[in-house]
């Protein structure tokens, strides 16, 4: 689940400050974590409205006549036409993924994506493209660690590896997406269950999906409230008419949740499923109020 | 929002990514003086704002192909270009050198000049931003400038300002997060997922 660590991590990166020590640590976590590569798109989108209080400065006449020139002069044409096959690579290795700024249009677009799924079986190729890009950006990384003398170039190798990282990141993205949605659904028993809000949050929507052979269940909600520090949400499994603890979790400041419970192989068939607030780490039996039930 | 010039953004990204010079130089009479502004907010008011935004729409030229709607917007998108490009620059530079750089204070508060083009979205979006930007704590709006003009990383920031390294973590994080929460509403452009 989601620390105020992770989250810190998440908006220094959006704002390209190095993360120091924590590099690895955060680069390994964002690659398995939606929340947190949600996060930094979306910090990334809230720190570029900054530049709302930036004065807007008309650039001189000149200089669209240079940039518009450059490009007739051909400048740019051969590193174009070098790149081409990579980035359509690239974008085709994105072409089958759901958007991931919110999780709103993820939720409702996860019912459509079950089916979609049976095409997830190219997790491999996610991860050869990944590899490539690794080693190319090196090999960049190197070349221009070698002291290139012109200036010029080593600006292009230096946005040639930028553009690289954004695609290794998009490809990152796109993997962790798949490895999340594929450990539930790739299971043929897979089921949905949609979850309403209960008053005073009758606003709350979920669904849950999940697999009784696999014994795993992703639950994703949104318009939940923030709880105070102290309460948490518990996810309740019904089997034989009692409810069995699936696990605790927490909305994001958004109230958006995307929760994989690792409870569910303790639970026979689930017949229903409810969230109630109970105390921070969960408790054994329901104590609080519930806020999304569905059957 | 104004879906249809948002959307009119992104089919002159797909016009510049069939090689059309015409789309790209209509992309930069709508944006160039924005870019420009954040360039100059950057680096001051010297030659290499220029540059930047040089690079920046050769870039766009070379990589429409990458510009990802699902993401955001075609401005978000450039505005990211941009900066990172401009604080590029001002991390290679020395101390103390910068030139012109003006402060927070000084800025004015609104877009002047009729010359420069900005159509009723773009006016929208940078008045919701500056609305939710002056409603931050002023030590959270301090963090973020300073790391968004400035460059500079969480240990400058926490020098800068005597503030320890924790509690800078936090305002940038706190500050992001209410950016996110209330500026949100005006980036989801995409309907139609619903
Ligand atoms: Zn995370």
């Amino acid at each position: 689940m989601h620390s105020d660590r992770f989250e810190e991590l998440a908006a220094l990166r959006a704002l390209g400050i190095p993360l120091g020590a924590d590099e690895d640590e955060f680069a390994q976590h964002l690659e398995g974590c939606a929340t947190c590569q949600a996060l930094v798109a979306d910090f990334t989108d809230s720190a570029a409205a900054l530049s709302a209080t930036a004065t807007p400065v008309a650039p001189p006449a000149s200089l669209k006549t240079r940039i518009l020139g450059s490009l007739e002069s051909g400048a740019v044409s051969p590193r174009a036409s070098g790149g081409g096959d990579l980035s359509s690579r690239v974008k085709t290795a994105e072409a089958g993924a759901t958007p991931q700024r919110s999780f709103a249009p993820w939720v409702f677009a996860a019912a459509a994506g079950l089916l979609l799924l049976l095409l997830v079986t190219d997790d491999a190729r996610l991860r050869r493209e990944r590899e490539d890009l690794r080693s190319q950006t090196a090999a960049f990384r190197a070349q221009a660690g070698e002291g290139e003398d012109l200036r010029k170039q080593a600006a292009a190798l230096q946005q040639e590896k930028a553009n690289l990282s954004e695609k290794l990141r998009a490809a990152q993205r796109s993997l962790a997406r798949r490895d999340l949605q594929a450990r539930v659904v790739e299971s043929d028993d897979v089921q949905l269950l949609f979850l309403q809000g209960k008053a005073p949050q009758q606003r709350a929507r979920g669904r849950v999906f999940w697999s009784t052979r696999a014994g795993r269940g992703v639950v994703v909600a949104g318009n939940l409230s923030v709880l105070p520090a102290g309460k948490q949400y518990e996810l309740w499994a019904f089997s034989g008419g009692k409810p069995v603890p699936a696990g605790v979790f927490d909305a994001d400041t958004a109230g958006r949740v995307l929760f994989e419970s690792k409870d569910l192989s303790r639970i026979g068939t689930p017949e229903k499923f409810a969230v109630t607030v109970e105390p921070r780490g969960g408790v054994e039996a329901p104590t609080g109020p519930i806020v999304l039930a569905g059957s | 929002m104004n879906l249809t010039r948002s959307d009119d953004d992104r089919a002159l990204i797909a016009r510049v990514e069939g090689r059309e010079a015409e789309a790209l130089a209509t992309l930069y009479d709508r944006h160039s003086a924005r870019l420009m502004g954040l360039c100059q907010r950057i680096l001051g008011d010297t030659g290499e704002a220029e540059e930047v935004l040089q690079e920046v729409f050769l870039w766009v030229w070379r990589s429409a192909s990458k510009f990802d709607a699902s993401r955001g917007s075609v401005l978000a998108w450039l505005l990211v270009g941009t900066r990172s490009r401009a604080i590029d620059r001002v991390r290679t530079r020395r101390p103390g050198a910068r030139a012109g750089l003006r402060s927070v204070e000084t800025v004015p508060d609104t877009a002047s000049g009729e010359d420069i083009e900005a159509d009723s979205a773009s006016r929208q979006w940078e008045s919701q931003c500056r609305s939710a930007i002056a409603e931050l704590p002023e030590d959270q709006r301090r963090a973020l400038e300073l790391a968004y003009f400035d460059g500079l990383t969480h240990q400058e920031i926490s020098e800068r300002t005597g503030t320890p390294l924790g509690t800078v973590k936090t305002r940038v994080r706190l500050g992001l997060m209410k950016l996110r929460d209330r500026i949100q509403p005006y980036t989801q452009r995409r309907p139609t997922d619903a």
